[in-house]
């Protein structure tokens, strides 16, 4: 399954990271050619484990589990964990863990995902009371098709990758297609939008939510979902009845008719930014496309901080990752339906050497791990930008190159938290400040780290307030509760 | 500039607002041509809206405003505790097993160490929420989290717990609540004896009778001889409940006035004789209260179900040193029960005497209160009985209550938590409580009164015991899988304590 090592690195344990065991191993793979397939297995600590239930009903029921007397079976082996244990019927459940992935199996009705007996195991696995023992036929049936549905996977997009370079008219063509597409939808919604300007926003409070709805479905239609979340977001600015309301829904209105007016020129645009009109609509670049357009990078990455969005059914994972040397960012996105699991593999407060793909645009931000080899080190503090003016400056090189970015990383160093009208703000050494986000539960953590000296403190900056993900103090690395 | 446009937004374009003016220089350029192109309005208003929208992300700059000057913490004087240490306190915070906090927190303690900063606000707010626990975290909260309760009104307990003694927070005395009041009078009494009661002389006038009753209460901390003037003083009191209150206190002084009194007052009530078969109990209630019996609380009403001969005999009791009874009669307290039995004046006498005993905290008759054959009509509250038997006799007491199959007279105590965050019993306490609940199991089937007991004993087991605490379960027997399903508390405080004193040993 799988059989090839990294042999120059030898699996290993980092105390100090809480017993994190990370065994990663580099699987060449010659039909992906440029590309190594990166194939991570984790043991996880217990409250890795825990961070995997999806709720507290679901830890409390598995640690009622966590006794050997419940199971038939608690065996292990390498990336993989495997038991029986004794439910309400005759038969056992089968309970198995392949833990590159993580991916679970269970024989229990229950829906959710990983389940109280997947919990169960890893709990007891973590407290190290399983036995080491050779793979049964059941698991590695399961392991196998796991393995043929990933090959099938990557085959499906080789191929696809393959019908592209081999194709290009074709997909040119297609591509063609589906900008025409687009721009017949945008042409639409500019119509709109121009009727709306005409008579005026005070209109709108007559008018419901269907409006908004019926716009951005519209643009759906015309596969352009990022100007339909954009529409979305306008309809809850107008009907939020928020102080500033106004102005914000002015803002909003000008940035989407700018995007409208900017993709009609899509043709007349550089590949780069193609690239960022695409994003910004919804429409990203396929995996191979990043890997034979986008810039890599090569370095020391450390893995800065984490935050997770719930955009209803479907949960955003944002990793930003920091190179030492050059003071490059990356953002690791993740998506995962329901209740489904993160990865957890990239711990902020961690380095490691690796090679980053961007996906191409006028400033990359947005990037794949190609490759990722040695240790995850505990990272010492970075070093970010000295005063806010600085920092501020950086982001406004960004919106020079790529005006529709909203959420930005921020890594302000030797900066002062400090309480201003019952709100956190961020102090640095020229008497400038920014606000922290309304969404920041860690004020008084942070103040704490601080003790009114200067921290650093990584976060994301959008709409002119940032959101704490992690800082640095005396006291070392600390990560933010970020779940918003 | 936005302002200008939101205004044009908002009434459309079929009315003119007039040029945009107060556009900033770096976009009055852009503004401005855009204004003289040859567009329809809307698309022209669009177009400055844009432009105002890049602007607004590109341009922001906060303005300069000093920081406020506020002193800094000082530098801390412990070392931080080491990582898998923390790891630990977060677990126990994350899980919210707060004895546990509290007992990491000690350890530390101990060890000359700090626990991260990031964890100084969860400890304030469990400082707030309990108050036993609040004198070891303004111990341990150091220059740090002493700087951050400055900030946070909720968290200014912090000052009273550590300058208290030294004339700290007045404010808390002369505008606080009632039970912060006591809690600053408490701590005075506990580094002065002297100046809390002349705080309390004070604090008193005006004060309404229930007030002045807790107030008075608080000198049972450190009571001794040098308080008997002024309690004699306060018997004057026009409030009974005061008296009354006054009253306990002074029968903990067994030589002062009112201790002799009412010795005297039960020499004249109550005899004993002692024939060849047995001892004859002679019991004479007064008829009325003189002065002397109502300045000493005592009042010749009837109180619940007891006449007014009988509450006066109770309330003498209740207030009369327990070392008149083995002056009395050469006897034992259970030994008394028998003979005080049968009587018309046992309730009287039972009720004066458990009064007594819990005032007096008499771990002999406490003891003996609870074991005994008493009449079935009498009113044991044992929570409160048990919580007033003093720590240093519990090894003793526990030994001889502890029996697999009496396993439930023992809950009382393991609920008890005392105002001190080392609560976890001595060796011996912890070995017998273990002992008879891992034999009581068996014989106990899905019992939900014994696995909330095994839940409530997780904390306060000694260190030293942890293995056998987390094994010597019946794990084979049938009644096993009712109880393992319902103590996965118990076992998750074990295993974190395990841990705990793993890093931290004692």
């Amino acid at each position: 399954m799988l059989s090839q090592y990294n042999s120059s690195k030898t699996p290993y344990e980092f105390n100090d990271l809480g017993c994190i065991k990370i065994f990663i191993f580099i699987k060449n793979n010659k039909q992906y050619q440029n590309t190594d397939r990166l194939i991570i297995i984790m043991n996880y600590t217990t409250d890795q484990v825990l961070a995997l239930a999806p709720d507290a009903a679901s830890i409390k029921a598995a640690k009622k589990l966590t006794s050997a007397s419940k199971w038939s079976l608690m065996e292990y082996s390498h990336g993989a964990v495997w038991g029986h244990c004794r439910g309400s019927g005759s038969n056992p459940y089968e309970v198995g863990i392949d833990l590159n992935g993580p991916a679970f199996k269970c024989s229990c009705p229950s829906r959710k995902i990983p389940c109280k007996h997947v919990l169960a195991l890893l709990l007891m696995h973590a407290d190290g009371i399983l036995t080491k023992a050779s793979i049964p036929d059941w698991i590695t049936e399961w392991l196998e098709k796991r393995e043929q549905r990933e090959q099938a996977r990557i085959t499906r997009a080789e191929k696809k990758a393959t019908q592209r370079k081999s194709d290009p008219q074709a997909q040119a063509k297609k591509r063609a297609k589906r900008v025409k597409t687009m721009q017949d939808g945008l042409l639409d919604c500019e119509k709109w939008l121009l009727d709306i300007v005409a008579h005026g926003f005070s209109s709108l409070q007559s008018q419901g939510y269907s409006m908004w709805d019926t716009a951005a479905a519209r643009l759906v239609d015309a596969k352009a979902p990022g100007a339909a979340e954009m529409v979305h977001h306008m309809g809850s600015v107008a009907a939020g009845g928020s102080a500033n309301w106004l102005d914000e829904l002015t803002l909003l209105t000008g940035r989407l008719f700018a995007l409208i007016r900017t993709f009609y020129r899509y043709d007349q645009l550089s590949l780069e930014q193609q690239a960022d009109l695409r994003t910004a609509m919804g429409w990203p670049m396929e995996k191979d496309e990043v890997i034979s357009h986008g810039k890599t990078r090569t370095g020391t990455w450390v893995v800065m901080g984490e935050s997770i969005r719930d955009n209803g059914n479907i949960r955003e994972q944002r990793i930003w990752l920091h190179e030492q040397t050059t003071h490059t960012m990356a953002l690791i996105l993740n998506f995962q339906y329901g209740n489904q699991p993160f990865d957890l593999f990239m711990v902020p407060g961690t380095v490691f050497e690796g090679e980053i793909a961007f996906y191409p645009g006028s400033w990359p931000m947005r990037a794949l791990v190609k490759k990722s080899v040695g240790n995850m080190e505990k990272a010492l503090n970075v070093q970010g930008a000295t005063t806010i003016e600085q920092a501020l400056s950086s982001i406004a090189e960004a919106v020079a190159l790529n005006p529709w970015i909203t959420l930005f990383p921020m890594v302000l160093s030797n900066c002062i938290p400090q309480l201003k009208d019952d709100s956190l703000h961020l102090w640095d050494c020229k008497g400038r400040s920014i606000k922290i986000n309304s969404k920041f539960k860690e004020n008084w953590e942070m103040l704490a780290l601080s003790g009114s000296k200067g921290i650093t403190v990584v976060g994301e900056w959008e709409q002119q307030t940032l959101l704490p993900l992690s800082c640095w103090s005396n006291d070392g690395f600390y990560r933010f509760k970020t779940d918003v | 500039m936005i302002e200008k446009l939101s205004k044009q937004l908002f009434v459309g374009t079929q009315r003119d607002m007039g040029s945009l003016d107060g556009a900033s220089e770096y976009t009055s350029g852009i503004i401005n041509e855009l204004s003289r192109c040859s567009m329809p309005p809307e698309k022209r208003l669009l177009a400055q809206c844009a432009v105002a929208a890049a602007f607004e992300a590109a341009g922001y700059l906060p303005g300069k405003r000093p920081l406020q000057e506020k002193n800094s913490a000082g530098e801390e004087i412990r070392p931080l505790c080491s990582p898998a240490a923390a790891r630990i306190f977060e677990t126990a915070l994350q899980q919210n097993h707060i004895a546990v906090v509290a007992e990491w927190i000690a350890a530390a303690r101990t060890k000359g160490i700090r626990p991260p900063h990031q964890h100084l606000p969860a400890m304030l707010k469990l400082g707030s929420k309990h108050r036993g626990y609040r004198s070891l975290i303004a111990e341990m909260a150091g220059p740090r989290g002493r700087w951050l309760g400055k900030m946070n009104r909720s968290w200014q307990w912090l000052f009273s717990e550590q300058d208290g003694g030294a004339g700290g927070d007045v404010t808390i005395w002369e505008e606080g609540r009632l039970a912060e009041r006591c809690d600053f009078l408490r701590h005075v009494r506990k580094k002065d004896a002297c100046k809390a009661l002349e705080i309390l002389r004070e604090g008193m006038v005006g004060e309404k009778a229930s007030t002045r009753a807790k107030l008075i209460s608080v000198l049972k901390e450190n009571i001794s001889q040098a308080d008997e003037l002024f309690l004699e003083q306060q018997l004057k009191d026009r409030s009974v409940e005061v008296r009354r209150t006054i009253a306990d206190l002074l029968s903990l002084i067994p030589s002062s006035g009112l201790s002799r009194r009412m010795m005297d007052r039960m020499d004249s009530c109550i005899s004993f004789e002692k024939g060849a078969m047995k001892t004859t109990l002679r019991i004479e209630p007064p008829e009325v209260g003189d002065d002397s019996m109502k300045r000493d609380g005592i009042i010749d009403k009837p109180a619940g179900d007891l006449g007014a001969r009988a509450t006066m005999l109770m309330r003498i009791v209740a207030s009369t040193p327990l070392t008149w009874w083995q002056g009395a009669i050469e006897a034992s307290p259970e030994e008394i029960f028998k003979i005080i039995k049968g009587s018309k004046w046992t309730k009287a006498l039972l009720r004066g005497l458990i009064h007594a005993a819990v005032n007096q905290r008499n771990s002999q008759w406490i003891v003996a209160l609870l074991q005994g054959k008493l009449p079935k009509n009498t009113h044991l509250n044992r929570d409160e009985l048990i919580q007033a038997v003093p720590p240093d006799d519990l090894d003793q007491w526990i030994t001889r209550m502890a029996a697999p199959d009496k396993v439930l007279d023992i809950m009382p105590f393991i609920k008890n938590r005392p105002d001190d965050a080392l609560s976890y019993w001595s060796e011996t306490v912890s070995r017998t409580i273990l002992t008879t609940v891992q034999q009581a199991v068996p014989l106990n089937p899905s019992h939900w009164q014994l696995r909330d007991l095994i839940n409530a004993m997780a904390p306060r087991i000694h260190p030293n015991l942890l293995d056998a605490a987390a094994d010597n379960w019946p794990v084979n027997h049938r009644t096993w899988s009712y109880y393992e399903r319902h103590t996965t508390d118990y076992f998750d405080i074990i295993k974190l304590r395990k841990n705990l004193y793993r890093e931290l040993p004692l």
